[in-house]
């Protein structure tokens, strides 16, 4: 036989959450007050939602809090500076989303391909790519720029005349620019490895040693014995800030070349991967997106740090900064970098 | 004597509405204070009742700006904290799952198992009271487990939840009535043995 059910226990819920009011109320608080079944469902009610209440705050990663921080209140201070237009009525956002499908159309009608044998990428490139199978690369042309980023692999060039209008190379490790030239370059894991020249003179910026030039004939490679050119360090360093003053591997010699451009050093950029995906991996930039990843960077430098030891901590420093150059402690990292070299070179001296 | 406008000193502890007054003067170090204050919060609120810690972030960023652009209309009540859960359970259910959403599924596809999000809490605190509410919780679906979290964590009416929702006030009833009775159930199933 099943235990009676009090008629009224629906109410006990009914008052707590406002919907009974008045003369109805009343009655309910006066009937739980001497029905048993109806006070235990108030009090199994109250101590849920206490249980509920309770419950305590997730805890947060204070670096990520802190990065947080930093992030809204510089956004604060963007949106205060320069406040956006009004937001989009639905006809403008019909606008955009043709916008966007037009883009989207442009690109995939103009955007570069993996490995593609000896053509000029489009109409007003001035740069005629051979890349070897597996080389991945992707070509951005402005008006005033014609930029190649190679992320990976072996590519020449061959660079058309190009009056008033600059042609570089970006590569993991810095950029190339070109003056007017036939030219090769090999990069390996994120570094350039070698850089040979036919014809015409090239300007080289690498993370972490001075610029230098090569002319027709010369050939650099990452290893200082390796290094066949002869080419002097430019009288004009490069201006880029990640561009520590080592001197390590800089090939030493003849030419003073002329460096004409800005010499910012950037890392390939990522939404503008050249090649057609192979993998779904491909597809996602872990670095970039994850926070963690570049807080555990961080990290681990500073780690390396306290343990004195400099060279890693440089290295470290260094690789942060190609996997994070718009990083949220960019600043700290290059100075450590910096610091580290100093220590290192104390440490020499004595 | 300079013509700027002077920030309320970081050593005066603002009320929360003094801090939303000093915000909707521009004063935007009043944001930090209310961050520095509601962050953990609003945190635990967003990724409790999403059940998904991947935007989280965008969240209570999105929140604090909106916090930030309505500081004029706060009501000047004691704490601001009801009205910052709520701006965020707006933003959560408005949230698209358009392309954004194809995006996150396939970098979470890339993601390493050991690259994932591990709470230590959760990890320390296995079998014990809160973990098994919790656990509960997130088996319940989301309009249940935010409304029964504004209800009984945030401390909301049903007015204010149903406000905050855009939805009617007696679906706000309907959904914690299920929420309850779910939770109830599934709690009284962890503890059989």
């Amino acid at each position: 036989m099943k235990p009676a059910i009090c008629p009224r226990k629906w109410q006990v819920e009914a008052a707590r959450d406002g919907r009974l009011t008045g003369k109805d109320l009343d009655s309910t608080l006066r009937h739980q007050a001497t029905c048993a079944e109806c006070a235990g469902e108030e009090r199994e009610l109250a101590a849920l939602g206490e249980q509920v209440a309770r419950l305590p705050e997730l805890p947060r990663d204070p670096m990520t809090a802190r990065r947080e921080r930093q992030r809204l209140i510089a956004a604060l201070n963007e949106s205060l500076i320069e406040p956006r237009a009004r937001r989009f009525g639905p006809r403008a956002a019909l606008v955009l989303g043709f916008g966007i499908a037009a883009a989207a159309v442009a690109w995939l009608a103009t955007r570069p391909q993996s490995a593609n044998p000896s053509s000029p990428v489009n109409s007003t490139s001035v740069i005629e790519v051979h890349a070897a199978p597996g080389a991945r690369w992707s070509e951005h042309v402005d008006r005033d720029l014609d930029r190649i980023d190679l992320v990976d692999g072996t590519a020449s060039f061959k660079v058309h005349p190009h009056p008033g209008r600059r042609v570089v190379v970006g590569v993991p490790d810095g950029e190339l620019e070109d003056l007017g030239t036939v030219f090769e370059i090999l990069v390996a894991e994120q570094h350039t490895r070698r850089v040979s020249v036919s014809a015409g003179r090239v300007s080289v910026r690498l993370l972490g040693r001075p610029s230098f030039s090569l002319g027709a004939g010369e050939t650099w490679g990452s290893e200082a014995a390796t290094a066949s050119a002869s080419a002097a360090p430019e009288a004009t360093q490069t201006s880029a800030p990640l561009a520590a003053r080592g001197s390590d591997a800089a090939p030493n010699g003849a030419t003073n070349g002329k460096s004409t451009g800005t010499g910012t050093l950037t890392r390939p950029r990522a939404a503008s991967s050249p090649s057609a995906p192979a993998s779904v991996e491909q597809l996602a930039v872990p670095d970039a997106l994850s926070a963690k990843a570049e807080d555990d960077a961080y990290l681990q430098i500073v780690d390396l740090l306290k343990q004195s030891k400099y060279t890693q901590a440089r290295s470290e420093a260094k690789r942060y900064l190609l996997r994070f150059p718009n990083g949220f402690r960019r600043i700290e990292v290059l100075n450590i970098a910096t610091h580290a070299v100093d220590d290192e070179s104390t440490d020499a001296g004595r | 004597m300079n013509g700027q406008r002077r920030a309320p000193s970081p050593n005066v502890e603002l009320s929360d509405a003094a801090a939303l007054e000093a915000l909707s003067q521009g004063h935007i170090s009043a944001l930090g204070v209310l961050y520095d204050r509601y962050h953990s919060a609003v945190s635990s609120f967003v990724r409790r009742a999403s059940n998904d810690a991947s935007d989280a972030e965008d969240i209570v960023h999105a929140t604090f700006m909106t916090a930030a652009r309505a500081a004029g209309h706060f009501d000047g009540r004691q704490s601001c904290r009801p009205w910052l859960v709520g701006i965020a359970a707006r933003l959560l259910h408005r949230r698209k799952r358009g392309m954004s959403r194809w995006a996150r599924a396939l970098r979470e596809l890339t993601l390493r198992e050991g690259d994932r999000y591990t709470d230590p809490h959760r990890e320390l605190s296995a079998r014990d009271e809160v973990q098994r509410l919790s656990q509960a919780l997130e088996q319940l679906t989301e309009p249940k487990r935010m409304v029964l979290l504004l209800a009984e964590s945030e401390g909301l009416a049903s007015e204010d939840i149903a406000r905050v929702l855009q939805v009617p006030v007696g679906t706000v009833w309907t959904r914690l009535h299920h929420a309850r009775r779910d939770l109830r159930r599934l709690l009284a199933r962890e503890g059989e043995p």
